[in-house]
């Protein structure tokens, strides 16, 4: 009887002990946010792939480099010896499917709202064994937002244009990040009947519906600035241009908040 | 028979050894040691003689990532080639290839119809996609080979003029659907791109028996194809069914070349040059012309795609820009040192 206790307590162990070697140990990232959420969960010093893309945080740099939005080194990446990689679903998805068919575990995530950025935290959390850090992320996440949109006290809703390209001309639709963004803020989004996310927009719809606020995110605000067309914008006469750093506005990590918290300063310094 | 069999075994062999150096090389460094090792002890009943003490990352690189990717590169150059020779000889138009009756455009839609609305969702795996490319390119050769009868017979101007004609609209529909659906568009655009950068066994698969039975099928067909060089007339004279030749060489051709598109997207320049320039260097004799297509137009595709993937490592680079710059210049050189060109 007695040895069958010593037995069990082996087996319990031993699959404890495969338990805990499940935590993947070796991570590839397939996206610059993933990268991002990765540290943030405190898992960067596991990753050991990135994409040319993932220059947040600076140490991310430090790791190789597999390919970018588009393209996969998939010799390169098999060479890493991976034991998990996670990839977007928004970006390509053959190359996931390509990984697990060479016997690869992958992680897919795709949040399109801030609370599925929250979510994917937590299941990102769960997947690479920082489940509590994950949960930490969100609540925190959680707070911070209803922090921000509870100091929102503006009456009128402040008419935005949201420029993500210049030639053509695209802008933020419906089910963007950005979109999201602008409507938390308390504005209106000039752009929200458009049809998918990221339309090319019409520049004389721009100036018929006369945003009181132009947000740019490639960094053209001198060319922005020079349209003669534009002009006649409330924007443009009172000079509510603004670039803003794209990464905070589109990457699906924690510091969306912070894009939140700077177009809720742009706003409220228009409201006034 | 004008090609000796010492000629065949010098060409295998040259095969054999392109294929080896193309597998030694790659963004990974692995001794070439090891890899003939690995392609050794994979051959049933060689295992033994292997000491495989490399690590199973290395095997799993060369075996499954770049050894499909290579064989692929050699049946997609040779098949698109054979298929340029067929377009060319029954068309008899130079600026004939494999695309020109609309599999290009056909296999695009069908492509991007497959990644935008069933892939990604679930419904169909990626593995599916090369059945939606090759539906498409199928469907559009059918369309094209309908309009392209003037009074019932199979015209080369007519097939042609349709064939950019249905192609515009076709491709105009790819663009349109890429504006209306935003998601999967990264899917679309690598497809689009024209790549072998990914591609596993199971395309393999696909592709590799409609070419292997369109170069045997062609080969039948050459000594008719060498009659209608002389003319329609003299074909008939001759006995030859010059539509019954034409419909042959048209399906044959489509086939072979729908089945490289649906695996590896739209490269070109191939199936147009390769033809051409062994058409310079060993005559228009067609059986001659379509064994030489085939392994140079293998060798050809094999030796961009290496170069694609190994030049600027570890970024790849599209293979057309390989196959155009590197054959370019050399097509260029054949046509100024003959004395001339003639179809």
């Amino acid at each position: 009887m007695k040895k069958q206790w010593i037995w069990l307590c082996i087996l319990v162990l031993v699959l404890n002990a495969g338990i805990v070697q499940a935590t993947p140990q070796r991570i590839v990232s397939l996206a610059p946010s993933i990268t991002e959420n990765l540290f943030a969960l405190g898992v960067g010093e596991r990753i050991v792939g990135v994409t040319s893309w993932c220059d947040y945080p600076e140490e991310a740099r430090s790791r190789t480099i597999i390919g970018d939005a588009m393209n996969l080194n998939v010799e390169l990446l098999l060479s890493l010896e991976p034991d998990l990689v996670v990839g977007d679903s928004t970006l390509v998805h053959s190359h996931l499917e390509r990984l697990e068919e060479l016997g690869i575990s992958t992680f897919v995530v795709g949040p399109r709202t801030v609370s599925e950025v929250q979510e994917s935290l937590i299941d990102l959390g769960e997947a690479v064994g920082a489940k509590e850090k994950g949960e930490e992320l969100a609540s925190s996440m959680e707070l911070r937002l209803a922090e921000l949109t509870g100091n929102v006290r503006r009456s009128e809703k402040i008419r935005v244009f949201m420029e993500v390209w210049n030639e053509p001309l695209m802008t933020a639709g419906p089910g963007s990040f950005m979109d999201e963004l602008i409507v938390l803020a308390g504005g209106e989004n000039i752009a929200g009947d458009a049809p998918t996310p990221w339309p090319v927009f019409s520049e004389e719809l721009v100036i018929e519906r006369d945003p009181e606020v132009v947000i740019l995110t490639s960094f053209n605000l001198e060319e922005a600035l020079g349209r003669p067309a534009w002009q006649v914008t409330t924007a443009m006469k009172n000079g509510d241009v603004y670039e803003v750093n794209p990464d905070l506005y589109s990457r699906t990590t924690p510091r969306l908040l912070d894009a939140l918290a700077e177009l809720i300063e742009i706003l409220d310094a228009i409201g006034q | 028979m004008t090609v000796k069999l010492h000629r065949i075994g010098g060409i295998v062999i040259s095969i054999v050894a392109v294929v080896v150096v193309a597998t030694a090389l790659g963004s990974v460094q692995i001794p070439l040691g090891d890899i003939l090792g690995m392609l050794v002890s994979n051959i049933p009943g060689l295992k033994g003689l292997v000491n495989a003490d490399w690590p199973l990352a290395r095997e799993v690189i060369v075996l499954q990532v770049r050894l499909p990717r290579v064989l692929l590169a050699l049946v997609v150059g040779g098949g698109l080639s054979v298929s340029g020779v067929l377009f060319q000889g029954s068309l008899r138009n130079p600026l004939a290839d494999p695309y020109i009756i609309g599999v290009s455009s056909g296999a695009s839609l069908g492509a991007t119809v497959g990644l935008l609305f069933f892939i990604p969702g679930g419904l169909v795996g990626f593995g599916a996609l090369p059945v939606f490319a090759f539906a498409g390119a199928m469907v559009a050769t059918l369309i094209v080979s309908r309009l392209g009868k003037y009074r019932g017979r199979l015209e080369p101007t007519s097939l042609i003029l349709a064939g950019v004609a249905v192609g515009a609209v076709l491709t105009a529909v790819v663009s349109f659907l890429m504006v209306l659906r935003i998601q999967n568009l990264a899917d679309v655009y690598l497809w689009l791109m024209g790549s072998l950068s990914g591609r596993g066994w199971q395309h393999l698969a696909v592709a590799t028996p409609y070419v292997l039975a369109g170069v045997v099928l062609a080969l039948w067909l050459a000594k008719d194809l060498n009659v209608y060089l002389l003319g329609e007339e003299a074909a008939h004279s001759l006995g030859i069914d010059v539509q019954h030749l034409q419909r042959w060489v048209l399906i044959i051709g489509s086939l072979m070349a729908a089945a490289c598109v649906s695996v590896s997207g739209v490269i070109g320049f191939v199936g147009l040059m390769v033809p051409h320039a062994l058409r310079l260097l060993f005559g228009a004799e067609h059986r001659r012309l379509i064994l030489h297509s085939f392994w140079v137009g293998a060798i050809f595709l094999l030796v961009a795609d290496t170069i694609a993937r190994t030049v600027l490592s570890p970024t790849e680079l599209p293979v057309g820009i390989i196959t155009a710059l590197v054959g370019g210049p050399f097509f260029i050189y054949l046509m100024k040192r003959g004395s001339g060109y003639h179809g």
